[in-house]
């Protein structure tokens, strides 16, 4: 099945000028992200991975190359659509967290709606129910110095949530967080971009998160050194392996599954049945059955990622 | 972003800093204050003044003077001028000399003969007995002055007396002759009542009497106006027919100029005042800068756009101006009231006359809020712009 890419970056460039030396920060860096991804950018630190993120986000312009949103030229958006694209099509995750100090939990949250033009009372409910989604409702009046940095982390990720956006970029998200905060900001991540299908970016230089990727795309020295290909692959069977856990699928039809683009648990779950059962190897019967059970199987671990 | 969402944005971030906002707006309110302070002072003393010069019954009148030899006051102009539109009424006045046979005695008095309502106008009151009131009646009125060969303390035994007046003609040159030619140049007439207020010696009678005497022009002509705001219009039909017209207004305009020059005067030391307030917002508003520019970063990651930034720190300066320009008139309005009270309980004591030295009119307290609001928004400005010109990035690096 062909897809477009959401994003497309072609030759990408960004140097800087340190007195008579030029440092390139990013070189030659071609990239395909497709929509529903969840893409890891790994590297060290200085490796390049936050500048890439600061171009793919409009925060900053390249030297070079090009950055195509669903088409669209990033460098040739005016300052103002630049705004719009950052409110709209994208939202943004700190590893400061970010908040606005002063205001709660909630006018954080809606505050990208607040720059978009939304009425008070549609983006009090919009946040609400973004809090709600991740289960921190009750932080919904906390100033951020009132709230653990786990919690400011969840209420930031539920910021860059609210509007709805095709790509979230998490920046090292569990930089400042102890483990366990930094697992369960993680995991939300993770849970957010199954249940809602949006495609995220997320910079780590963390190799325990790297399972999680649908890929991984390796940073070093500015350039991009390993792209997808067997991590792809490895996630691939990893999800395979997956769908094999359902009842009366093996190897086989757990192939042909992910070939008609049923790649994990939540596209089985949230299947057509009638659709389900055009794969080859599947019955009528048993699309019901396994897309059942698959969905038994994520509210289980949607269960399990709640809140405590 | 909508205008509400920008107002409470910047309430919010004003609170942040109480301190520093209220020492802001004291700055405002202490310009806009000086300045209330003062101006009131002017409007007052104008007002003061202007009052004195003139009631407001005399701001509708015109005062028609002939212009020899083409422009004559005859009884057929004085019609023509009582028919111009806007005109209530109209009294020629004719002064005479006389003499006043009272009982015994002899009195020398000028004589102004004159339309009754015009009395009033005038300013000749009665203070004993009543006005003249119809314009038919042998009735006079005598000014305590006249009066003075008499013991005072009988005033009010001579109103109903009657007196004999010999009146005497001018003649062509302008002389009195002291012939009596004609029987009517001797008539009787009522006193009616004293007037106190006239310093010369005089007798007012009703222009009617004079009818028999054959008198062919007038010495002037008061018009009365219906409404202040026809006196121009009337003004000037006066002047096309030759005549010269003048009115209180012009005399009270001369007197608004050199008020309004020094109100200027007075307005631009309050300025001085505003002006100390408006580097105060700047730098208010620049150190703010500052201290957000991180989360001016912030808010242009997840969306917000230069104008959005650039007009949040405009409504936060326009705030400060509205509230320093609000609390500065109450205080200068205050500081005014208190001195008018001060001034009137000390007059009250020594048994003067209680005036208002400090008047705000509305208009004026509406323009000092406005002024205030424009010079913070002003000062604002520049802040605003660099706050809408930060780049993101860096924006959000700057800690």
């Amino acid at each position: 099945m062909a897809r477009k890419p959401i994003i497309k970056v072609v030759n990408l460039a960004k140097h800087y000028k340190m007195g008579p030396s030029t440092v390139r920060a990013l070189d030659k860096i071609n990239l395909e992200i497709y929509s529903g991804e969840l893409i890891i950018i790994f590297g060290q630190s200085g490796c390049g991975k936050s500048t890439l993120m600061s171009l793919l986000a409009g925060l900053d312009k390249p030297t070079s190359g090009e950055i195509l949103v669903r088409g669209e030229n990033l460098s040739n958006m005016s300052a103002n659509q630049l705004s719009k694209y950052r409110r709209t099509k994208i939202g943004m995750v700190f590893q400061q967290y970010n908040l606005i100090p002063n205001m709660t939990a909630l006018d954080n949250i809606s505050l990208p709606l607040a720059f978009d033009g939304t009425s008070r009372r549609r983006r009090a409910k919009r946040a609400r129910n973004v809090l709600e989604l991740i289960g921190v409702s009750k932080l919904a009046e906390r100033t951020a110095s009132e709230m653990s940095g786990g919690q400011q982390q969840k209420v930031s990720i539920a910021r860059a949530w609210v509007t709805s956006p095709w790509i979230v970029f998490a920046d090292e998200p569990t930089g400042n967080l102890d483990s366990k905060s930094a697992d369960e900001v993680i995991r939300l991540i993770k849970r957010l971009n199954e249940k809602s299908k949006r495609t995220v970016l997320l910079i780590t230089h963390n190799p325990e998160y790297l399972s999680l990727a649908d890929r991984v795309i390796y940073l070093k020295d500015g350039k991009i050194v390993r792209i997808s290909g067997q991590i792809k692959g490895a996630s691939r069977r990893q999800k395979r392996n997956e769908l094999e856990q359902l009842s009366g699928v093996g190897r086989g039809v757990a192939e042909n599954l992910f070939a008609a683009n049923y790649r994990n648990m939540l596209d089985v779950a949230s299947a057509d049945t009638d659709e389900l059962a055009k794969v080859k190897g599947v019955t009528k019967n048993m699309a019901s059955v396994i897309k059942k059970e698959a969905q038994s199987i994520m509210m289980a671990r949607e269960g399990f990622s709640e809140e405590e | 972003m909508t205008l509400l969402d920008l107002l409470l944005f910047s309430i919010a971030s004003l609170k942040r800093n109480k301190m520093r906002t209220l020492l802001t707006v004291a700055g405002v309110v202490i310009g806009i204050a000086a300045i209330v302070f003062l101006v009131s002072l002017g409007f007052g003393l104008q007002e003061l003044v202007i009052e004195k010069i003139a009631s407001m019954k005399e701001l509708t009148q015109i005062q028609v003077d002939p212009k020899p030899p083409a422009a004559k006051l005859t009884k057929k102009n004085i019609i023509r001028l009582g028919r111009i539109e806007g005109v209530k009424w109209v009294s020629p006045s004719y002064y005479l000399s006389a003499q006043m046979l009272l009982g015994d005695e002899q009195i020398d008095v000028t004589l102004y003969a004159l339309n009754p309502k015009y009395m009033e106008a005038e300013d000749v009151k009665a203070d004993v007995g009543k006005n003249l009131h119809s314009p038919d009646a042998q009735e006079i009125i005598v000014s305590r002055n006249a009066l003075k060969v008499f013991d005072l303390l009988e005033a009010k035994n001579l109103v109903g007396r009657e007196a004999t007046l010999r009146i005497y003609l001018r003649d062509k040159n302008g002389n009195f002759s002291l012939k009596i030619d004609d029987p009517n140049q001797i008539q009787k007439f009522k006193i009616v009542g004293i007037a106190k207020n006239v310093k010369e010696s005089s007798v007012y009678i009703p222009v009617k009497s004079l009818d028999a005497l054959k008198i062919k022009t007038f010495d002037k002509v008061m018009l009365k106006t219906t409404s202040r705001e026809v006196v121009k219009d009337v003004k000037k039909e006066v002047s096309d027919m030759g005549f010269k017209a003048s009115s209180i207004r012009d005399t009270i305009s001369e007197i608004q100029r050199y008020f309004r020059a020094a109100q200027i005067v007075l307005g631009i030391l309050g300025m001085i005042a505003l002006l100390v307030a408006s580097i105060g917002i700047f730098n208010t508003m620049t150190i703010s800068l500052l201290e957000r520019t991180h989360e001016i970063g912030i808010m242009k990651a997840i969306g917000a756009t230069n104008k959005d930034v650039r007009r949040m720190f405009l409504f936060e300066a326009a705030q400060i101006g509205f509230w320093g320009g609000f609390w500065g008139l109450a205080v200068g309005w205050l500081m005014g009231l208190g001195i008018n009270f001060l001034a009137n309980s000390l007059a009250s004591k020594f048994q003067g006359k209680a005036e208002v030295i400090f008047q705000t009119p509305v208009w004026f307290s509406a323009i000092a809020i406005l002024f205030a609001l424009m010079v913070s928004i002003f000062a604002g400005v520049y802040p605003a712009r660099r706050a809408g010109k930060l780049g993101p990035l860096e924006a959000i690096r700057y800690e």
